[in-house]
């Protein structure tokens, strides 16, 4: 008992060394990255909710219905489009975002995003969680497990497309290139 | 168009498929002149790199004409005949700044299942499994080309393909593995390997100033080809010990770096390299290590090892107390070909170096399978084999 103690306090300390001395304790299903750009510059293109279908994953598009409010829909290949409603809970310019869908909503969903300044001028460390693990029947079954995705895959690729997308205009993909599983007659 | 796939196992297939298009803006498409089968690709056609699919597209030693470029390509135009790199950079991020190009943070879109497997992804590659990407390669009559102007080499009117396409990949390779020594003159470089990348590395060695270079094989044609390039051989099947043999032709010191330039499917004879055959067969072992084993006992102290050979998984029996007993330093790794590409054409240009003396075969994209099958079967004869694909 003691030594796992011990460790469990050591790895505590190491934790919250290597992430910032900001003291940020991890959260749930939440994932960093390094990206070449400015915490300004990524708080102001992530702030405009209308980039994120942009870059995240299976999210169709975000339709803005006033300042903190936003409409979310999400196209699913083998299942109805969704849609809820969400609203920003914080917002600190330059530093966080977090928002989350209404009380009254069909999908439960929450996420939060913050930017820390990363060493030696290489851009910002990006913090994300988004949290589809709130209970809420079978729209969120549609959102991670029928494509395959577990929620934490997602936030990680979510994460890898945003940082394509801001450091080089593109998000990598071969899907639509050509292969042999597609083979076509020659004319 | 018409495409070598992979169909599993020992089979690749040449399938008729859909034309490439641009799928992103940095795209461009490139209408294939000449490619290569890399022996990097027969770990593919011996199915011991995981994540291939049946119908992948392969090759990754590609160049030709660039036919169509997407609305953000500023430097590559249509028209110009490029090489381009076996791995894909996007020419942006912090290891692409940094001239670590095979390192790119952007272009593998399975990076997540990559990290899983290696803790972090590198670059997307062409042809070469889905963990890497699952790019479609160049050993077709079109390729798409992602982040074209970061990739390609654009080649100067009146040099013949043969002479260039190695730039794509095995030129840079020996050349980064002979760097990766850190030569100094005078040294003696021992490369284990005398295929076409352990013939490049043999070149490289001499160009950056070793004064001696022991090539080490078992394919008598091959040691012929690094002779001739000025190296000393070694035949390990007929010399009495290959460590006492390096031993005693390096004065008891040891070779000052190593090269293993045979990778994950070694072919030596000794007690662990048929353990690793048996391993492997039965799913406990994933490469077959011998020749980084001799690499490692046989290196000086305080020598280096470099290693281009691919690795893919868990090594066993790796004579780490050696390494560690020796103090030796070891670099490794996918190529950062865009590195190398200008300087080592200026290299051919100058006329140091002729990369076209390792072909041995000009086929067509029809040979293709049959290519194959001869350059695993008969590695006397087939050392290079060049596709002419238009």
């Amino acid at each position: 008992m003691e030594t796992t103690k011990t460790n469990h306090h050591l790895r505590k300390k190491h934790e919250s060394i290597k992430i910032n001395s900001s003291n940020y304790e991890r959260e749930e299903n939440q994932f960093a990255i390094t990206i070449k750009k400015s915490p300004t510059e990524i708080y102001s293109f992530f702030r405009d909710f209308t980039n994120l279908p942009r870059f995240m994953k299976d999210l169709k598009e975000v339709n803005i219905l006033s300042p903190l409010r936003s409409k979310w829909t999400v196209n699913l290949s083998l299942g109805p489009t969704v849609s809820w409603d969400a609203e920003i809970i914080h917002d600190i310019p330059g530093e966080s975002i977090g928002w989350k869908s209404l009380d009254d909503s069909e999908v439960k969903t929450k996420g939060k995003i913050r930017f820390l300044s990363a060493p030696a001028g290489k851009g910002s460390i990006v913090l994300l969680s988004m949290d589809y693990s709130v209970p809420g029947g079978k729209p969120v079954e549609w959102l991670t497990k029928l494509k395959g995705e577990d929620p934490h895959t997602l936030v990680l690729t979510n994460l890898k497309r945003l940082k394509a997308l801001l450091e080089t205009g593109e998000i990598p993909t071969t899907e639509g290139q050509s292969s042999g599983r597609e083979p076509v007659e020659l004319h | 168009m018409k495409a070598l796939c992979w169909e599993g196992k020992h089979s690749v297939a040449v399938k008729n498929v859909r034309d490439p298009k641009i799928l992103n803006p940095h795209d461009a498409i490139v209408k294939v002149t000449t490619a290569a089968i890399c022996g990097s690709d027969l770990h593919l056609y011996d199915g011991v790199i995981p994540t291939m699919e049946k119908g992948d597209i392969l090759g990754h030693e590609t160049m030709g004409e660039v036919m169509e470029v997407g609305p953000l390509v500023k430097r590559v135009k249509v028209g110009d005949r490029i090489v381009i790199a076996f791995d894909i950079a996007c020419g942006s991020c912090h290891h692409c700044e940094s001239d670590e190009f095979s390192a790119c943070d952007n272009t593998n879109p399975n990076a997540v299942l990559a990290e899983k497997l290696y803790g972090q992804s590198g670059a997307g590659l062409f042809g070469y499994s889905h963990v890497y990407g699952g790019y479609a390669g160049g050993q077709a009559e079109f390729i798409r080309v992602p982040f074209v102007d970061t990739n390609a080499l654009v080649i100067p009117k009146g040099i013949p393909d043969e002479k260039v396409l190695f730039l794509s990949d095995i030129f840079p390779t020996g050349y980064m593995a002979a760097e990766n020594c850190q030569i100094k003159r005078g040294d003696t470089v021992a490369i284990w390997g005398a295929g076409p990348v352990g013939q490049m590395a043999i070149r490289s060695a001499f160009l950056l100033g070793a004064e001696r270079v022991i090539s080490i094989d078992h394919v008598a044609s091959r040691l012929k080809m690094a002779s001739e390039s000025g190296a000393e051989t070694i035949h390990f099947e007929e010399a009495d010990g290959i460590l006492d043999e390096i031993k005693y032709r390096t004065g008891g010191c040891g070779p000052d770096s190593c090269i293993d330039a045979v990778g994950m499917e070694a072919h030596g004879h000794t007690i662990t390299a048929s353990l690793d055959r048996v391993k492997m067969a039965v799913g406990l072992a994933t490469d077959r290590p011998d020749a980084l084993r001799q690499a490692m006992q046989a290196c000086k102290k305080g020598g280096t090892l470099s290693i281009p050979g691919v690795y893919g998984g868990f090594l066993d029996k790796v004579p780490f107390g050696a390494a560690f007993g020796k103090g030796l330093t070891f670099k490794m790794g996918q190529t950062h070909t865009q590195k190398y590409m200008k300087p080592l054409l200026n290299r051919i240009m100058k006329e140091e170096i002729d990369p076209s003396f390792v072909i041995t075969h000009r086929l067509g994209i029809e040979d293709g399978p049959d290519a194959y099958k001869a350059f695993h079967e008969n590695k006397e004869d087939y050392i290079k084999i060049i596709l002419k694909m238009h």
